[in-house]
């Protein structure tokens, strides 16, 4: 029994990129990373659903910037990192079918019993690696139970969560799950000098068609949040304002007034708002 | 694309019966985008309803003309077959939202057809007779503008998260003809399916900062930890979590499960109600996409307010304690009158 876990990084949260529109992507000098969430929850679920001493492969696709994610889950317990790279993968926009058509490559050569990934909601690469190599696909895991060839998933789809049986060979993306364990300063000391195999992405490139695919024209900082404020005069009448005209019409409305008075105009919005949206149950129609 | 002879195919989700407000925001867009270039929209189910033709009604009121309903609930493989099984017709547009379902059709659909596949649009529109799709890009610190050739066919398929495009009914338009969904012969029969035991609404404690409806978050404006307690009681009554802003889960006053912001959770609730935060923008990305936010703030110029709907000027310490008693007897009279 074996398992791969496909890990990536992102952008640290107070990191602020710099902009080059001429070459319409951002100045990598201005970029630092941290890991992502979604990933360290599929590794650790992989190293708990693997029996001890079984291999564990985390596997990266990116420059040697890279070596410092697969170093801390080799840290962590991952018995064997490989970094997927080619020169040419910096003139391409690595979207989810390229990594996964790289990434089928290198499940070709390991033949991993389990293939795990964070699910970080945008990403689409076990989706499209399930389409590539006909495995069972489990995304949205929010838990997982079991050991060895045969999982319990609890998988979270919209306000319901479902329970699944996988069996090996399979794919499995986690949305949610435990914490990573802590490396303790040996584990560091020790991943510091285990290697990272390095595969060459260019032969893989090669056989990669991207001719129908669209390419990005421009990169843009995101949009600051709109203004949506106005003054409101007049005290009367301001439930039905506020719930009429108030809310989703693009301006803010101020309101002061008395406690008692302001508790009766925020409580009759607030209802408004939640009883127009009450959850009901996909399967049953029911409410909770 | 010749006018006339192209579609743009939306799957929608029901909840009680009713198109999700997420699903009706894609059907407008498809509207708007079929309108101007002489589309037809097309909504897919792959849940099987009872009651087809209210569906088909609200369909039609958000811009559908047809709706394809399935005799029995579909999965995403069963779904992706069946909207794959007519390769010979142009592809078109395929928009889904950024559900579970949605987002395995869509890959799946994208790497059947080798069509692009562009997920959690925020902006669809055609410019010179091209469809420009605006997505998030560096881990959603940018955005980025990709062009999709429509000549000589248009193939794609976009995701659309929630919040980004509003659903607005039309009366006076047709029903949206329903037809079948036919169940198609899978044809990647390598596809195994997991093995489903259970399925269970999943109680509100569970649920994330990003999946309930309702967000009650707290800033300093609450004075300490035990301003929580107030909201934690609001939160109960309206079905929602409790979320807090940066500053609170640095001293400690509630765990950092509950941070919303550029190094927390970000949600979009129909509901944020921000009781005393200012409003900061690390604050402000990670919940500007709510559909109704209200602010308690006892500065009347509170940054908050540039993004909240109402914002009352008021302590949040004396406020909510007076709606929390105004819901519970609201609450009791209801029940009252019931009994």
């Amino acid at each position: 029994m074996s398992a791969l876990v496909y890990v990536r990084d992102q952008l640290g949260n107070g990191c602020v990129p710099r902009f080059d529109r001429a070459r319409r992507r951002a100045d990598p000098r201005s970029l630092w990373y941290r890991r992502n969430e979604q990933v360290d929850a599929a590794v650790e679920a992989a190293l708990r659903c693997t029996e001890a001493g079984l291999p564990v492969t985390v596997v990266a696709i990116g420059p040697e910037r890279v070596d410092w994610l697969l170093k801390h889950y080799l840290a962590a317990g991952a018995t064997a990192a490989v970094r997927v790279w080619s020169p040419d993968l910096d003139h391409v926009e690595l979207d989810d079918s390229l990594a996964a058509s790289l990434m089928e490559g290198v499940i070709e050569q390991l033949r991993p019993d389990w293939i795990w990934l964070g699910d970080d909601d945008h990403g689409a690469v076990a989706v499209h690696l399930a389409e590539l190599t006909g495995r069972v696909l489990a995304i949205s895991v929010v838990d997982v139970t079991g050991r060895g060839h045969e999982l319990e998933l609890d998988r979270r789809l919209d306000r319901m969560t479902e329970r699944v049986r996988l069996t090996a060979p399979g794919i499995i993306a986690v949305k949610r799950g435990a914490a990573l364990r802590y490396p303790s300063h040996r584990d560091r000391l020790a991943a510091r000098q285990q290697a990272v195999t390095v595969l060459d992405a260019g032969a893989a490139l090669d056989g990669i068609v991207h001719g129908r695919h669209p390419t990005v024209t421009a990169i843009t900082p995101p949009k600051p949040p709109t203004t949506r404020r106005r003054e409101l005069s007049g005290a009367d009448d301001r439930v039905a304002e506020l719930i009429l005209g108030g809310t989703g019409g693009g301006h803010s409305q101020v309101v002061e007034d008395t406690v008692p008075n302001m508790a009766r105009l925020a409580v009759a919005t607030i209802l408004d708002r939640v009883n127009s949206t009450t959850p009901t149950n996909p399967t049953t129609g029911d409410s909770p | 694309m010749n006018a006339g002879d192209g579609r743009i195919r939306v799957l929608i989700e029901t909840a009680g019966g009713a198109i999700t407000p997420l699903s009706a925001s894609l059907l407008h867009l498809a509207a708007d985008l079929a309108e101007s270039r002489d589309l037809a929209v097309h909504a897919v189910m792959y849940q099987a309803l009872s009651h087809p033709h209210d569906l088909a009604a609200a369909a039609g009121r958000y811009g559908a003309s047809v709706v394809a309903v399935p005799e029995t609930e579909m999965d995403a493989i069963d779904l992706t077959a069946a909207l794959v099984s007519d390769r010979d017709q142009d592809p078109g547009l395929l928009l889904t939202s950024a559900t579970a379902v949605g987002r395995e059709v869509a890959a799946r659909v994208g790497a059947r057809l080798d069509l692009p596949v562009l997920h959690a649009a925020t902006a669809v529109e055609w410019r010179d007779g091209r469809l420009v799709v605006s997505c998030p890009a560096l881990d959603g610190k940018a955005s980025a503008r990709t062009v999709i050739d429509a000549a000589p066919t248009l193939g794609a398929v976009v995701t659309v998260a929630e919040g980004a495009f509003s659903g607005v009914e039309i009366d006076g338009r047709p029903p949206a003809r329903i037809e079948p969904l036919h169940r198609a012969e899978t044809d990647a029969p390598w596809c195994p399916r997991p093995h489903v035991t259970g399925r269970a609404l999943t109680p509100v404690d569970e649920l994330g900062l990003d999946e309930v409806d309702v967000v009650v978050a707290g800033g300093m404006g609450l004075g300490g930890p035990e301003g929580f307690s107030l909201l934690r009681e609001l939160a109960e009554l309206l079905g929602g979590r409790v979320g807090a802003s940066r500053m609170v889960t640095d001293r400690g006053w509630i765990s950092t499960d509950a941070l919303v912001g550029q190094t927390g959770a970000t949600v979009a609730p129909s509901l944020y109600l921000a009781c005393g935060i200012s409003g900061a923008p690390q604050h402000v990305i990670g919940m500007r996409d709510s559909a109704t936010v209200i602010a308690i703030n006892t500065d009347a110029h509170a940054a908050i307010g540039q993004v909240a709907d109402v914002l009352f000027v008021a302590d949040a310490r004396k406020l909510v304690p007076a709606m929390i008693e105004l819901i519970e007897r609201d609450r009791s009279n209801l029940a009252g009158t019931q009994a």
